[in-house]
């Protein structure tokens, strides 16, 4: 054992002085970097390790120091293993699970190695390269992460400290550096639909619309204001004169004693179910004083803060994975053996923007004398729309619309969604087809929105242009000369 | 020939013995259903002709003001109609309305629906109750929790035109002594079986024509359940409705009693159905019918005292109800004795000339019927059916009232229908209301 430059501590380890210098180690052959769990210092110090040693001083800090090592791709950091040093053993679950081990003094160290030698033996074993895409990297990420530390089973951990609630090794780690941008649920379910994930289902959590986050705040709202000071009463029927009112206005003072007396036909109400009953309750709010009996129940993620209703939360099922041997064989060749196309996937239905464009001006140079329209369509206030449903669920609402277009259009017609807008072609149709055709599109489209997302008024506004007038429009744009 | 003997006999029988033989006929039937009626009606359209100005002022001041308006519907599975009635409602020309339904412990899918359409906000307040309450309760919780200047009560089973809320409204600014409208209801369901075609005619009669007479008059006396308007401060001040069944004629004479009077408004318009067999019909107005003993021979016969509160119009609206309900059924059993005993040997004159004779009546009133409607030509094939009516309203209808006021008179079979909950019928009954 050797060890350069620094201070020992008690525990026999080399640390740097202060939160960004590196102490060094050497055990067996294996070069160990020391560090504390604050250490803010540049990850490039730690490249050259076979090791890195953590002294551990909290679990939040070791956690955070964890995850971001295993956040960085450079040099396949991610991958290095990590030890904690730490007197007592480790109390969190998921502190336990994305360390390779822990150790109480350098002494111990040797018992890791052939741990780390393992993990060093599966890094050689895959070819790492930097993926395409972002989510392929994650993935790929991923696997290999698994892969190295043999994990037959990916469990994910009850965990208060992950924003959706479970915590998963690695690419929960590498989500959250994205601050909701990105969600692992396409990815990992990318990953089962192409078989390199094997899963299988042990929970479901509903997680929020616009981040995935599955730390929400739920409370019933009044559904005039969404306001939550609201008081709840029964409401109480006398038999006698088919008086029906709040418990309130029953309730009689006399005497310093409050008893029930109908305001209809001055009756004492004595026995509930000879007298009187209550057959339900109300709820009234106190902020802008409507009543009404179903609330509005909304759920705040604590992540995002974004505020919606409960019905445009996403299920999710919580999921095991397990590696599949096509998933080794990626790992093993260096890029996933997948179909990009579904990991970003397009509405079904809609061409992308560029082959639209590119279609709309094959058809006019082939039919130039013909008629043909280009109708596009555009939601007002999509913002707030968007807003109410939540991202992760306007995909679906495109899919729709596109549905409805497609219904309307003849069978060699094309469509397309650029920048929130919808356009679809009407090949070879006069001028007036082409307007009801519109109209009745405007028509369904208004009506999916308002019997499914109370809207309450016509939202849809469309513009027609002739065939040659929008490829001349949409030319400079996409066409540079 | 027996035609021929028919003939001749009648002709030769003279005036005073045809007189003697359909007395009944003359001075009751004759004189209230025929002559009145277009006395009456021809008065209307007189009255409507000389205040039209005032009419139209009334409208002005309504769409001026623009009150809010309460559309109460309560109801038990009612759910599959509620759809359909949101939107009717949707397409009234009054537009400044709130809708209340109130599912009064509803056992089918009613709750799931009524909340879905609250969801969208095609109803402004659901109110679902556990456990049944009766209908008065049911039109009680929705008073209770309405906001608007003006309730309109309607079942849920109806569709209205589309002017119908703002014409019940009107007349609330034409006199403000009135407190209550009646809508005017016609039959959806006419052409579904015999029993809903000459209900249809019998609607036509009683409600369009008959309602505006007593209207007129002063004395008219219920307003349906089916679509009603009221003043809502009129109806806070009497508590909302009373136990059932017959509420509607009990909060009429409720209103009436506090001195407002109460209008019939023809150009109001809904349509509501019928119960398609003779055997659903029976039960309804056996309802119908025990309701008039109970709450106008019971319940209200304090209209009959000489004491402060008494107003002559209040007395001849019930009386008009007794009358042509209860005594006259009880007449109509001493005329079938009188024409037993003494012309049974006569009988076979009598009976087919009564029928002709009421034949005639019926085309003569639906007449008066056809000056009135909007769609006249809509009407043309309920002439087929008119010869039924004489069997329907003289036998069937008059044999199922004096069953239900017999029943009411001596057992108090109200109190024992499941119309009503138990419960509140079982208190009902203690406290003799």
């Amino acid at each position: 054992m050797m060890h350069t430059g620094s201070p020992l501590l008690n525990s026999g380890l080399p640390m740097g002085t202060n939160h960004h210098t590196v102490g060094h180690l050497t055990v067996d052959g294996c070069g160990f970097a020391c560090i504390y769990d604050f250490y803010t210092g540049s990850l490039s110090a730690l490249y050259d390790y076979d090791s890195i040693i953590i002294e551990h001083t909290s679990h939040k800090s070791s956690r955070q120091i964890i995850q971001r090592l295993q956040s960085c791709t450079d040099n396949n950091l991610f991958l290095t293993p990590i030890i904690l040093r730490s007197d007592y053993p480790l109390q969190d679950d998921v502190l336990q699970t994305i360390c390779d081990g822990r150790v109480d003094s350098v002494s111990r160290l040797s018992d890791c190695i052939p741990a780390i030698k393992i993990i060093h033996q599966k890094i050689r074993e895959i070819k790492v390269f930097r993926q395409p895409a972002f989510e392929q990297s994650i993935l790929f990420d991923f696997l290999a992460y698994c892969y190295t530390r043999n994990l037959e089973r990916v469990e994910p951990l009850l965990d208060g400290n992950s924003s959706l609630a479970y915590f998963y090794p690695y690419i929960s780690g590498a989500m959250e550096k994205t601050h909701g941008k990105h969600s692992m649920f396409p990815i990992l379910e990318w990953a089962v639909q192409q078989g390199y994930l094997h899963a299988q289902v042990i929970n479901a959590t509903y997680v929020c619309s616009q981040c995935h986050g599955g730390f929400l705040s739920y409370r019933e709202v009044c559904p005039s204001c969404h306001s939550a000071h609201l008081k709840t009463e029964d409401i109480v029927h006398h038999f006698r004169c088919a008086h029906v009112a709040p418990l309130s206005d029953f309730k009689t003072l006399q005497d310093g004693e409050v008893y029930l007396e109908c305001p209809k036909c001055h009756h004492e109400l004595k026995h509930i179910g000879v007298d009187y009953d209550k057959p339900s309750s109300m709820h009234y709010c106190q902020s802008c004083n409507s009543d009404f009996q179903n609330y509005l129940m909304k759920a705040q993620c604590t992540s995002c803060h974004h505020d919606q209703e409960v019905e445009y939360l996403i299920r999710k099922e919580i999921q095991t994975f397990s590696l599949t041997d096509k998933a080794v064989a990626s790992l093993r060749s260096g890029h996933l053996l997948g179909d990009e196309k579904q990991l970003n996937p397009v509405v079904e239905g809609a061409l992308p923007w560029d082959l639209f464009t590119q279609s709309l001006q094959f058809e006019q140079n082939r039919h130039s004398a013909r008629d043909g329209y280009v109708v596009t369509l555009s939601l007002e206030d999509m913002k707030a729309l968007v807003r109410q449903i939540g991202v992760h669920n306007t995909g679906k609402l495109y899919t729709e619309v596109i549905q409805i277009i497609q219904a309307s259009q003849h069978i060699t017609d094309i469509r397309s969604i650029h920048d929130q807008k919808f356009f679809f072609s009407l090949f070879r149709t006069s001028k007036e087809e082409a307007e009801s055709i519109s109209q009745r599109t405007v028509f369904l489209i208004n009506h999916l929105l308002k019997d499914n997302l109370k809207v309450s008024r016509n939202m849809v506004v469309s513009e027609i242009l002739p065939l040659k007038d929008f490829v001349m429009e949409s030319r400079p744009i996409h066409q540079p000369d | 020939m027996y035609i021929d003997e028919f003939f001749s006999y009648w002709h030769a029988a003279g005036w005073t013995k045809i007189v003697r033989v359909f007395w009944y006929f003359i001075i009751f039937e004759l004189m209230r259903y025929v002559i009145v009626d277009y006395i009456i009606v021809l008065f209307h359209f007189l009255h409507r002709f000389l205040y039209r100005r005032r009419w139209k002022a009334a409208r002005a001041m309504l769409m001026q003001s623009r009150p809010l308006v309460s559309v109460i519907v309560p109801g038990k599975n009612e759910g599959k109609h509620l759809y359909k009635l949101t939107r009717s409602l949707a397409q009234q020309t009054y537009r400044n309305f709130e809708l209340i339904v109130v599912d009064d412990g509803s056992d089918d899918q009613t709750r799931i629906i009524g909340k879905g359409l609250e969801a969208k906000g095609l109803i402004d307040l659901f109110i679902s109750n556990d456990v049944r309450g009766g209908k008065a309760s049911g039109a009680n919780v929705a008073l209770r929790y309405s906001k608007g200047e003006y309730i309109v009560h309607f079942d849920a089973d109806c569709s209205f035109d589309n002017d119908a809320v703002e014409k019940s409204l009107i007349p609330f600014y034409f006199d403000d002594r009135i407190a209550a409208v009646g809508g005017n209801l016609e039959v959806r369901n006419h052409k579904e079986s015999l029993a809903t075609t000459l209900q249809a005619i019998e609607y036509l009669k009683v409600i369009l024509v008959g309602r505006m007479v007593t209207s007129q008059l002063g004395i008219y006396r219920i307003i349906s359940g089916a679509f009603g308007t009221f003043r809502t401060d009129v109806l806070k001040r009497l508590g909302g409705w009373d136990i059932g069944p017959g509420l509607d004629g009990d909060i009429t004479v409720k209103i009436r009693k506090l001195g407002y009077k109460v209008h019939f408004e023809p150009t109001a318009h809904g349509l509501t159905s019928v119960p398609n067999t003779f055997r659903k019909l029976t039960k309804q107005r056996l309802r119908w019918d025990k309701s008039i003993i109970r709450f106008r021979l019971r319940k209200h016969k304090d209209v009959f005292y000489p004491n402060a509160n008494f107003r002559m119009n209040n007395m001849l609206s019930s009386l008009e109800n007794i009358g042509y309900n209860v005594l006259l059924n009880v007449k109509w059993l001493v005329y079938i004795l009188d024409m037993m005993f003494n012309y049974s040997h006569l009988l076979v004159y009598i009976i087919p000339a009564n029928v002709i004779i009421y034949t005639i009546a019926n085309y003569l009133q639906f007449c008066c019927i056809m000056l009135m409607v909007r769609n006249p030509r809509e009407k043309h094939r309920l002439l087929l059916y008119l010869p039924a009516m004489v069997f329907y309203t003289g036998y069937y209808l008059r044999v199922v009232r004096t069953i239900a006021h017999a029943k009411e008179l001596f057992h108090r079979a109200s109190y024992k229908d499941p119309w009503n909950p138990l419960k509140s019928s079982l208190k009902a009954k203690a406290m003799k209301i």
